[in-house]
């Protein structure tokens, strides 16, 4: 893991701080429960589902190697090429490369996360290739020069007035008609879709028998942006590989219900190498860049593996209190959440909190919700205790040290009690410490003579009384 | 018919009413409650800050003190789960980890021993208000005893449960997260006490200490006239 | 460079598969959810009609020529662009069409770059490869002269859907799938393209096709 000064505490307390901000995350999260109690919620068979798409996850990562050289020789033989790439920047460097070789000026992007992980954009920008978000909320929050808040909904914390002021000043259109402000969005990215050199997508499952990326989306700007450009390139991470088409049904048996609360999006796509001989349209050249970035690390490690599992239908996020009341850029990763709080600290290029693993309550809806089957509040724990390592804070040892002794631990509490039973003075003299904090916006009932006291009295007026009522 | 009481420390020195209200609801279902002396802490507040090892020397004193008892009964799920977890922080050859197999196996939350041990649901508990229930993370999620609580209130003569918006959504409060992350636990408990008193209800129950604490005393810092209410003290009401 | 990372990446993973613990498969892969079963028009409709495109089903080679003159004039359709299919030719899709005044594009006419040819084409009418009950969807599949941009270029996107062509749901699709070499795409489109994106207000008619218009053939 790597070590980060980022601090989730810090931006978490600024981000609650935001009023407006709230509000529009609290209305967004108010939508997707209502998508959840209508889908997930209400499938009769979502754990038989889970059940098969568990086992087929599992499948993934115990043949993991296997799946991947099966994958490269299916797609090269659809006349695609495959690229792997070790970290970020290589992964950023290659896909420059492609570009700039051959002369590619303008690219149209779907969204994908792991185009996020390894910086293409900045990295395309510095290159001087133009590349233009097409995902509606991907486009809001280019224009706006900001990170996604949310790995399915990228502008999930933009309000409409918002996005109407963003259109004015960078679009010179005037709206606050959010029918009228996607009309807006789609007039200007047709230009570019029918104009790209190339278009970038991700890839929500790989199938390894036939080489096929599959990418699921409502707006259609994916479909657009593979099959317009003469060249596609579809960008994954090395773990979104299925044996079989028969084993991608399961996971879509269960993805879009969990992400959107559809059946099935709009557009689902299955794109298997470059065009064929004779066919008019279509990638002309086709190529499927795969991402390590520390996953094979993840892969070797028995007690974190299961993260490699996700399959990145936000469910975990859209159900956690912490997500819910801070928002996805407090978390200062691509992903956020829980998933984002396992993954992100053990990728190589990590960002975000290291310590990202202590901000939880432990309350498991996030393993409730999981769709594949990730005991989040697991791995978050192993990760605890492997921080833990480094050393734990005086409070935690003095308390456990307390613990071992009954008559000091009792003692302990008895001098708390004569001294400050409602811990108001401790919380006065220092504010900023455990007890301080507590005690913000609690009025504590106090330090209680002991129930083990009360007891024998107890006992006696119970057994006299006669057991039952 | 005897049963050990498991008290979480929370309830030996915030909220003794917890373990009195246990212990007379033991004893209205003719099981006497025993309290073994020594009694300290479970622990799970040292294993959630990621020392399991902190935990280990606690367990042993946990299950010497207990080992002698039939059933062990404890108004807490999340102390509950955390002596469920006792047996894995012993090496397989390790004779402590069979020792704490034995009395895990025998720890029940309190709406488990009543349900499940003792097939009780009707303990005979009168209590005429209009509550609304807190199901708490660790006795739902973690500990899978939340339909235990359910069934038992069903029970209670006199008693409305009337619905809660987002039942299942934590109180925020997570041990140590309250005081390391004290803005968003605050945060995420006001929306608790929002939906509590929103829901017009007199009462709150939940099945865990914790939550009973942090949810009574944001009620209590607001000036809220919602009383919060632990299960046992709901099993309790119109005994003795 | 990339051979490096290849076998890099390939042997870390091979060292990290090696090992005992790996989570062996809790239940049977390749287990599929049983389908309902249902194949037909009543079926596809009623959820068709909730998604967006709409449908109209004809019940002769007649019934079928004039739902495309309608559709055309409803939606003030110049010039079309087709794909080369036996169930538009089924239906005299193209001559129908021109003689209704339709400007028409044949794969053949069109150009190097194909997409941006269509931006200011009305009107794509397709075939399908199959079509979906359960989800209500229509299944497309590329090849020479069944070209990407038509079903996804125009502002209209009409489909032809006979009888023969309709499957339950998406495991049977991809079990018809997994017999054959893949296409180079296969697009399964359920609705007309839409988003939630600004403040889960859903707008329909994005990226994709603005109205998606469905011809059942009854009788093929």
């Amino acid at each position: 893991m790597s070590a980060s000064k980022y601090d989730f505490g810090k931006a978490a307390a600024k981000a609650l701080g935001d009023r407006e901000s709230r509000a529009v995350l609290a209305k967004a999260i108010g939508h997707i429960r209502v998508l959840r109690r209508r889908s997930v919620d209400a499938m009769p068979d979502f754990a038989e589902r889970r059940t098969r798409a568990v086992a087929v996850r599992e499948a993934t990562l115990a043949r993991l190697p296997d799946l991947l050289e099966t994958l490269e020789a299916s797609v090269t033989a659809a006349g695609g090429m495959v690229h792997f790439a070790e970290d970020a920047p290589s992964a950023a460097r290659c896909i420059t490369r492609l570009l700039t070789d051959r002369d590619v000026k303008l690219v149209v992007k779907g969204k994908s996360m792991v185009s996020e992980e390894i910086g293409l954009n900045e990295a395309l920008e510095r290159a001087g290739i133009e590349a233009v978000e097409t995902d509606l909320g991907e486009y809001i929050i280019q224009l706006a020069g900001e990170k996604p808040s949310h790995i399915l909904a990228p502008a999930l914390h933009v309000s409409k007035e918002q996005v109407s002021e963003l259109f004015d000043r960078k679009l010179g259109r005037k709206s606050t008609d959010i029918p009228e402000m996607t009309r807006i969005a789609r007039d200007s990215l047709r230009r570019k879709f029918l104009a790209a050199d190339a278009g970038v997508t991700g890839c929500n499952i790989a199938v390894a028998a036939t080489g096929t990326v599959i990418v699921l989306e409502n707006e259609g700007n994916i479909r657009l942006s593979a099959s317009c450009p003469p060249i596609h390139i579809a960008l994954m991470s090395l773990e979104k590989v299925v044996g079989t088409l028969a084993d991608a049904a399961a996971v879509l048996d269960i993805l879009p219900p969990s992400a959107t609360g559809q059946t099935l999006p709009v557009h689902l796509s299955l794109f298997t190498g470059a065009r064929r001989e004779g066919e008019r349209d279509g990638p002309r050249e086709m190529h499927l860049v795969i991402l390590d970035n520390g996953r094979s690390k993840i892969l070797a490690d028995p007690l974190l593996r299961s993260i490699l599992k996700c399959i990145r239908c936000g469910a975990c996020l859209n159900v956690c209190p912490v997500y819910q009341s801070v928002g996805g850029h407090a978390y200062g990763s691509v992903y956020p959440g829980p998933m984002g709080s396992v993954l992100s600290p053990l990728l190589t290029d990590a960002a975000g909190d290291a310590r990202q693993p202590f901000a939880c309550t432990h309350c498991a809806a996030c393993a409730a919700a999981c769709p594949a089957g990730i005991d989040h509040p697991a791995l978050l724990q192993e990760m605890r205790r492997r921080l833990s390592a480094e050393g734990t804070d005086a409070a935690t040892r003095a308390f456990a040290a307390l613990a071992r002794s009954p008559w000091m631990f009792a003692g302990a509490a008895a001098v708390a009690r004569s001294a400050d039973p409602g811990l108001t003075r401790v919380a006065g003299m220092a504010p900023d410490s455990p007890v301080g904090r507590f005690l913000r916006g609690r009025v504590f009932p106090g330090l209680s003579r002991p129930f083990s006291r009360r007891f024998k009295a107890l006992a006696r007026r119970l057994s006299r009384h006669g057991g039952r009522s | 018919m005897e049963a050990f009481l498991f008290i979480p420390c929370l309830v030996e020195h915030v909220l003794p009413q917890v373990g009195e209200a246990t212990a007379v609801v033991l004893s209205k279902v003719g099981v006497s409650p025993v309290l073994p002396k020594g009694q300290t802490c479970c622990g799970q507040f040292a294993y959630k800050r990621g020392r399991p090892d902190l935990v280990r020397p606690l367990a042993r004193k946990f299950i010497a003190l207990f080992e002698d008892a039939r059933a062990i009964v404890c108004p807490s799920g999340s102390c509950t789960a955390m002596v469920r977890r006792y047996p894995g922080l012993f090496a397989e050859d390790d004779p402590w980890r069979a020792r704490a197999e034995a009395v895990a196996a025998r720890t029940f939350e309190l709406g488990q021993y009543l349900v499940d041990e003792l097939a009780l649901t009707d303990v005979g508990a009168r209590l005429p208000l209009r509550a609304v229930l807190h199901a708490s993370c660790q006795t739902t999620r973690v500990l899978g005893a939340g339909e235990q609580t359910e069934r038992l209130l069903a029970h209670v003569a006199g008693l409305t449960l009337v619905p809660l918006a987002r039942p299942e959504r934590c109180c925020g409060f997570g041990g140590a997260f309250s005081v390391d992350y004290p803005e968003i636990s605050q945060a995420i408990l006001e929306e608790k006490v929002d939906d509590v008193i929103q829901s017009g209800a007199d009462a709150v129950i939940t099945a865990e200490p914790s939550c009973l604490l942090n949810i009574g005393s944001a009620l209590a810092k607001r000036e809220v006239s919602v009383r919060p209410l632990h299960l046992a003290e709901v099993l309790a009401g119109g005994a003795i | 460079m990339n051979a490096r990372a290849r076998s890099a990446i390939l042997s870390r993973l091979r060292a990290a598969t090696a090992g005992p613990g790996l989570p062996r498969p809790s239940a049977p892969v390749g287990l599929r959810r049983p389908g309902r079963g249902v194949a037909d028009f009543e079926t596809f409709a009623a959820v068709l009609a909730t998604l967006g495109p709409t449908f109209e089903l004809a019940r002769s080679a007649e019934e079928a020529r004039t739902a495309l003159i309608g559709t055309a004039a409803r939606h003030e359709v110049k010039t079309a662009v087709r794909w080369e299919h036996p169930d538009l030719d089924a239906v005299d899709a193209p001559s129908v069409l021109a003689g209704a005044g339709v400007a028409m594009i044949a794969p053949e006419e069109l150009p190097d770059r194909v997409c941006p040819s269509l931006a200011a084409v009305d009107m794509g009418i397709t075939g399908v490869a199959y079509a979906l009950c359960a989800t209500g969807s229509l299944i497309l599949a590329a090849g020479p002269g069944r070209e990407r941009g038509t079903a996804l270029v125009p502002r209209l996107h009409v489909a032809l859907v006979p009888r023969s062509r309709l499957l339950p749901d998406l495991p049977a699709l991809f079990d018809r799938l997994a017999g054959q070499p893949m296409p180079s795409a296969v697009n399964c489109v359920s609705g007309v393209s839409s988003t939630g994106d600004i403040e889960f207000v859903y707008v329909r008619g994005v990226h994709g096709p603005l109205a998606v218009h469905v011809i059942g053939l009854d009788w093929l």
